[in-house]
């Protein structure tokens, strides 16, 4: 109990007593424990073990996951999707509305962030806005997803998952010259829309297809930090395979089980026994490592060692042996025999998506959720166990596990239903000028604070990734070429010099510089210094939910970095330069023999181009005044104003 | 009943909402708060909630930590743990009394390599050190050295993880985020944890190890240098003039009060605004702070800023000084390239080389923080990853060891001129009250006013704390003056 601390403890203790006091074999009784590790009988420890309960099983996330009957609303001219049900009979029980509908500039450009992490283009902006056919949204959804930007945009967020890095970490960060293939695989299947449970499968167990384009997906497993230079192999595998364990406990589950390394989770029903059971899974993948040899792929064939337990979670204090099977909680009724031991790795892979395990779905239709609306209808990602927060709304979280895993598995088409449902097309918390708060927004403020309900949009800060493709774009300089392995961008001396010799070689194409986010380099030890300021993790560890901090340090970057200032220049340079052959047919036209640009034009196209609407007549007349009169002055006022709206939280956030 | 938004408000609420003055007024009370919450490296949302329940200032013995990082791993047997019986079986294996020892390279074998220079009892204390640090040993009195600190690796980054982070695993949270975390920031215009690498580069581990791992970015370490641009990005780009970038600002915080205005219950979009300021502000104090024309000749010679081996470090302790003077509360100050301290071919020649850059520029700093008043409440702290074996390796050099070595602390909370703990007649393993590097992490908590055990950050599913999940970390009490 101690362990936790006082704020956490004061909500849970109530739990966590009942558990100590009903949960024998629990790991406050060493003796007990260290009867396990002298047992040469590897069925002893499965006797020892407190058994599952049926208050166990009680627990929302273990729960079988049946169809909810979405709620009916009488007179629910509101919603237009089966979620919206949901939704709404929470507003309603509480005595809330939801907002309106947010204005289309506002959706068109919170379409495409989120789902391709790119604002439109100007033009885009233009067809949108003047397009009144009934159906102009969802052929914009429906364009959105099939663009090679939605795999580019999402795989990162599965990427932090996978404590995805291109380089081994600690001392010398070797690189991992193939790691991009596996980045590759994820942007690919995203973009083909490959069924979740086969995207699962093949990260498990896709070496064993027989073909080599799977094979690559199993990377996931692979892909944390790795010392392979420690003297101690055997301790370097023994970590391995247990990061390996928690990691596909976390990211397929929701279960934490790194605790169970040691000893018998305090909280949640899985013992340490559970661990090396699922560990055994993925014993014989990993092979006795050779010093200074990476492990890029799992090894084929009978393994070499005997899974055991590992009393305290220590190499030197080897337990009885254990049996390859998922953590009991997990498994439901079914007995151990049902789980094919001789093809455990397979088997396991099966079982992660077979139709009855709820909570690979709920985990993963959890996850889709939060990227929508910032945050998951269950707040910790990774953790589905007691003491996590529950899901807001169990009925709607099932809701969507259902259509995920009933829906063929297809991520697009969750995607689909949450983007085009009323919920999301709800306006967030904001008005236009200097009206006052509308009632709605008073009220909904007042009673849903932290918007747990879903009575408007929330808004979110673009990811530092997003920051930098959108900058890129809106100079014009995104060049948006796909795959490949990461590039090297110029890095600032200081930053270069805090890394051994040769680990940052900055790419000689300079095309390359200007690629897309997720095609940088990600070196374990060296995060890009604007996606470091903007919160990205540092794939040390899995990460299911980004921090969205705010620092002067990230003030400095947007305006004084190398990066910034090119990218403000660059924007300045495209408005003269396509002022000067405007393509835009909404675009103000030159008058004749005028041999400075049209200022008027200029500030339409900056405000269409950086914050994807175009600008009020009170701010173009603003701009207007600040850009002068004079044209010896307008290079240098049309930087500073690309500047100031490059850094302005219009373009860092989303309504 | 039909589903649709609320009416729209009765002309007297928008009357009452829609007054311009008042809106003004409010929202420069708001950001007047704000600026008091946000303080560099701080975030409005951790700020506001004011709840630390683990930190009770009163019980703080020292506000602020200067943590000279030796890395590479000094020598203790050579520097602080005077082992005579090491001089006797100098030439000679391992005796099998020890048993079996875990090495980094292989050495356990190779015959013992006596001290390489002489102990002398130093002080009123008596505290033996040894003729490699002349000038630190002036201060004997005033050092409180641990000698019987363990860690848990043999290996360089996982042990300068565990010494930054409390873990041999990456990724997780460095003592100076925890501490910006637990205690918040001091300081008007600066960082709350600052790194002054060494220029040279190369650390063991890289950044991560003063990142911020699960913890939210704003209180992750903020790297400073000597020179024109202490910060990255501190300064406006070329061809961009001061001038012109305080108009960019005032002009991108105009657009961003207006954004604001309509959203008009956004901390978040508040704090931004503030960060600008902020990092304008910083650009001059920041600049200000490295800038050290203004001290005297007297204290520029002190650190040894006039001679070219001491120049560098002695800057950088300076550095650390004017920035606890400043309220930055945690400053970590590296010594030691890639290599370092990493004595593994010749000690003599390594240590030489290292203390002549070190030992002054140390002295001066425990001398300018008693003399400006800032000894009682500035614990300093000077160690490395690990210690050195016994053992001797290619004939004058020595590996890794993190079974048994030493590190001192200094400052008005700890004991001057004692010696805690004790390894063994060789220095391979601590044996006497030995100190965990948990040990001194919970003991550092505890002198800044904070409970090591209650100092917790929930992240999935665990309430996260420096000490780890086990409650195994002690305060060395004994130490504490």
């Amino acid at each position: 109990m101690s362990r936790y601390g006082a704020r956490r403890a004061s909500r849970c203790i109530g739990i966590a007593l009942a558990l100590c006091g009903v949960r024998p074999g629990a790991a406050d009784e060493p003796e007990l424990a260290a009867e396990v590790s002298q047992v040469a009988d590897p069925s002893l420890a499965e006797r020892i073990e407190a058994p599952i309960s049926a208050s166990d099983r009680d627990h929302w996330a273990y729960q079988p996951l049946l169809v909810p009957q979405p709620p009916l609303i009488a007179q629910d001219d509101w919603s237009r999707t089966d979620l919206d049900r949901f939704v709404i009979r929470e507003l309603l029980a509480r005595g809330l509305r939801p907002a309106p509908e947010a204005d289309r500039a506002t959706l068109l450009r919170r379409l495409h962030f989120d789902l391709t992490g790119l604002p439109p283009t100007a033009e885009e902006v233009d067809r949108f806005l003047h397009d009144a056919s009934p159906d102009a949204y969802e052929r914009l959804v429906d364009r959105l997803l099939a663009s090679p930007e939605y795999g580019q945009r999402w795989a990162q967020h599965w990427l932090d998952l996978a404590r995805f890095a291109e380089t081994d970490g600690f001392e010398h960060d070797k690189s991992r010259p193939e790691a991009w293939r596996y980045r590759q695989w994820v942007i690919d299947a995203l973009n083909r829309d490959l069924p979740y449970d086969e995207f699962v499968r093949l990260q498990i167990a896709g070496d064993l297809t027989g073909l080599p384009a799977d094979r690559i997906a199993t990377t996931f497993c692979l892909a944390g930090p790795d010392m392979p230079d420690l003297n101690e192999q055997e301790l370097r595998r023994h970590d391995k395979l247990n990061e390996i364990t928690s990691t596909v406990g976390e990211v397929l589950l929701g279960l934490q089980l790194q605790c169970a390394q040691c000893h018998d989770h305090k909280y949640d029903p899985i013992s340490q026994a559970d661990f090396y059971r699922l560990r055994a899974v993925f014993e014989p993948a990993i092979p006795p490592l050779k010093r200074d040899v990476a492990v890029t792929q799992f090894a084929s064939g009978a393994g070499e060692v005997t899974p055991r337990f590992y009393h305290r979670g220590e190499l030197d204090q080897p337990g009885p042996e254990v049996r390859p099977r998922p953590p009991r909680i997990a498994v439901g009724d079914e007995s151990p025999e049902s789980f094919d031991v001789g093809n455990a790795r397979a088997a396991f892979a099966a079982w992660l998506t077979n139709a009855t395990n709820p909570l690979v779905a709920r985990v993963m239709a959890n996850r889709i959720w939060q990227h929508h609306f910032g945050r998951g209808l269950a707040g910790n990602p990774n953790d589905f166990g007691l003491i996590a927060d529950g899901p807001s709304d169990p009925a709607l979280l099932d809701h969507l596990a259902c259509r995920l895993r009933d829906g063929g598995w297809s991520m697009k088409g969750l995607h689909r239903e949450i983007v085009l449902s009323a919920t999301f097309r709800q306006a967030g918390d904001v008005r236009s000028d200097d009206s006052p708060p509308t009632a709605w927004l008073e009220h909904n403020r007042r009673h849903d604070p932290d918007n747990v309900h879903y009575s408007r949009y929330p808004r979110r800060r673009l990811e530092g990734e997003a920051i930098r493709d959108t900058l890129l774009f809106v100079s014009g300089e995104l060049d948006h070429r796909v795959g490949g392995p990461g590039v090297m961008p110029p890095l600032p001396a200081e930053l270069v010099e805090t890394l051994l010799k040769g680990q940052w070689t900055t790419s000689p194409d300079a095309a390359d510089h200007a690629r897309r986010s997720v095609y940088l380099f990600a070196r374990r030890n060296l995060r890009y210094p604007l996606f470091e300021a903007f919160d990205r993790p540092d794939a040390g560890a899995v990460c299911g939910r980004r921090n969205p901090s705010t620092t002067p340090t990230q003030a400095l970057m947007m305006l004084n970095s190398e990066f910034s200032f090119t990218t403000a220049l660059g924007l300045r340079d495209r408005l003269l330069r396509e002022a000067d052959s405007p393509r835009d047919a909404n675009a103000v036209a030159t008058k004749s023999g005028e041999t400075s640009p049209d200022r008027r034009h200029l500030i339409e196209r900056l405000y269409r181009l950086a914050f994807s609407r175009p600008p009020s007549v009170a701010e173009s007349g603003r701009a207007f005044a600040f850009l002068g009169t004079t044209p010896d002055t307008l290079n240098d006022r049309l930087l500073t104003l690309c500047i100031a709206m490059l850094n302005s939280n219009e373009l860092l956030y989303v309504d | 009943m039909t589903i649709s938004p609320l009416a729209l408000p009765d002309r007297r609420g928008f009357l009452l909402s829609a007054g311009g003055g008042f809106g003004a007024i409010a929202l420069d009370a708001m950001l007047a708060q704000e600026r008091r919450c946000i303080q560099a490296g701080e975030a409005i949302s951790e700020a506001s909630s004011a709840d630390r329940p683990w930190f009770d200032p009163a019980r703080a013995r020292v506000k602020r930590i200067i943590w000279l990082f030796m890395h590479g791993g000094p020598s203790h047997v050579d520097l602080l743990d005077p082992k005579p019986e090491l001089g006797r079986l100098a030439g000679q294996p391992l005796p099998e009394s020890f048993g079996p020892v875990r090495t980094r390279r292989k050495v356990a074998e190779n015959p013992l390599l006596g001290p390489i220079k002489p102990f002398r009892p130093r002080g009123q204390s008596g505290l033996e050190i040894s003729d490699f640090l002349p000038e630190i040993a002036r201060h004997a009195d005033d050092l409180c050295v641990i000698r019987g600190m363990h860690g848990d690796s043999v290996n360089h980054p996982q042990s300068v993880y565990q010494w930054n982070t409390g873990s041999i695993r990456m990724g997780r949270p460095s003592v100076g985020s925890w501490v910006a975390y637990g205690l918040g920031s001091e300081a008007e215009n600066l960082p709350t944890f600052v790194v002054l690498p060494d220029p040279a580069g190369g650390l063991k581990g890289g950044p991560p190890a003063w990142g911020n791992g699960f913890l939210p970015a704003n209180f992750q370490g903020v790297t400073m240098r000597s020179g024109p641009q202490p910060i990255l990005h501190l300064k406006p780009p070329d061809g961009f003039s001061a001038t012109r970038q305080r108009e960019a600002i005032e002009l991108l915080q105009s657009f961003n009060r207006e954004h604001r205005r309509s959203r008009d219950n956004d901390h978040e979009l508040a704090a931004r605004i503030e960060a600008y300021e902020l990092a304008f502000r910083m650009q001059s104090s920041a600049t200000e702070l490295v800038d050290v024309a203004d001290e005297s000749d007297a204290t520029r010679r002190l650190y040894g800023l006039d001679q070219p081996h001491t120049k560098d470090f002695g800057n950088r302790c300076l550095l650390a000084r004017r920035m606890v003077q400043r309220g930055v509360r945690f400053v970590q100050v590296y010594s030691g390239d890639t290599n370092g301290w990493d004595a593994h071919n010749d000690v003599l020649k390594n240590h030489s080389e290292h203390c002549l850059a070190t030992d002054q520029p140390v002295a001066a700093l425990l001398s300018d923080l008693k003399r400006l008043g800032l000894w009682q409440d500035t614990l300093v702290i000077w160690g490395g990853e690990f210690g050195r074996m016994p053992m001797g390796e290619a004939g004058k050099g020595r590996d890794h060891n993190p079974w048994g070595y030493s590190m001192w602390l200094a400052g008005g909370a700890v004991r001057g001129g004692s010696a805690h703990g004790a390894t063994d007649p060789i220095g391979l393993r601590a044996t006497e009250n030995p100190v965990h590097v948990r040990d001194l992490h919970a003991t550092l908590l505890h002198l800044l006013g904070v409970d090591p055990r209650a100092l917790s950050y929930y992240h999935n599913g665990l309430e996260e704390r420096l000490i780890g999940p086990t409650d195994d970390a002690r305060v060395v009490t004994e130490i504490l003056s």
